[in-house]
């Protein structure tokens, strides 16, 4: 197999790959191992019929043939990984609701306990409760279903500082 | 009809060839394509659905095994899970099997019009 040919057909797996990511919502380490059983599978594909004889874009074709539609494949699995979405949401959430236990409650019964005037650290508990929002969006990619909630409970939680 | 059967029965073909010895997706696709003489052959794709499902219902685990040349394969092992699973279908089938052949073997296996 020539460079020239290697290059094809990494592009073309790297374009079936994005695909089947497409249909996903799971977090990115899940992703990752799914992407990489579906990428082994048909780089053994591709190399057996490469052995067989075939040329190097028809063995790509064929094993993406035997596979199936990329869309239809992610679909399939982003039902089965579904989970990891209501993760996302629960995930998105809980930084928001611990922000608003910790401004609600616990700074009130310091003041109280401490006899604090004023609630003491408003610029740092924003900053707290802003970067606990930024969490989810950091650790997980593709959760599409949190987003909304995300942005929800973001503008609640900047409306209450 | 032929395609409901065949894909009822994936889940007995895949615990049998594991309860054998582990084995990654590709392999599993061959070797069903194989063994059944491309009967059981499919959409290769759908295969790992399976197989995740099956893992999340406990009757596969999996681990990652890392080749010197070529890409790192995701192995399939059955538990113990699994192997009450795969007995438990392929007495089903089974029973199937001889209930639907006693029928049509009183036909004399041919369709009744």
């Amino acid at each position: 197999m020539t460079n020239g040919a290697t290059w094809t057909v990494n592009e073309e797996l790297e374009r079936y790959l994005a695909g089947v990511a497409g249909q996903l919502s799971v977090d990115p380490t899940s992703e990752r191992e799914i992407l990489g059983e579906i990428q082994a599978h048909l780089q053994d594909a591709i190399a057996e019929f490469r052995e067989e004889g075939l040329g190097a874009q028809e063995s790509v074709t064929k094993a993406f043939d035997n596979f199936g539609e990329p869309r239809e494949v992610g679909r399939m699995l982003g039902r089965l990984h579904g989970d990891s979405a209501n993760q996302a949401v629960l995930a998105a959430f809980l930084p928001v609701a611990l922000a608003l236990t910790f401004k609600w409650m616990l700074l009130p019964l310091l003041s109280t306990l401490a006899h604090w005037q004023d609630s003491p650290t408003p610029f740092v508990f924003a900053c707290l409760a802003i970067l606990a929002l930024l969490v989810p969006g950091l650790s997980l990619r593709n959760w599409r279903y949190g987003y909304g909630v995300w942005a929800f409970f973001s503008l609640v939680t900047i409306a209450q500082l | 009809m032929e395609r409901d059967f065949r894909k009822g029965s994936s889940k007995v073909l895949i615990l049998n060839m594991l309860a054998e010895r582990p084995m990654y997706g590709y392999q599993i696709a061959k070797e069903l394509k194989r063994r059944s003489e491309g009967y059981f052959s499919f959409k290769e794709g759908t295969l790992y659905p399976a197989l995740h499902r099956m893992e999340k219902d406990g009757l596969l685990r999996s681990e990652w095994q890392v080749v010197e040349k070529g890409p790192s394969r995701k192995y399939y092992h059955i538990t113990e899970e699994g192997r009450r699973a795969l007995a438990h279908s392929a007495r089903e089938w089974t029973t199937f099997s001889e209930r639907l052949m006693s029928i049509l073997g009183e036909q004399g296996a041919e369709p009744v019009t």
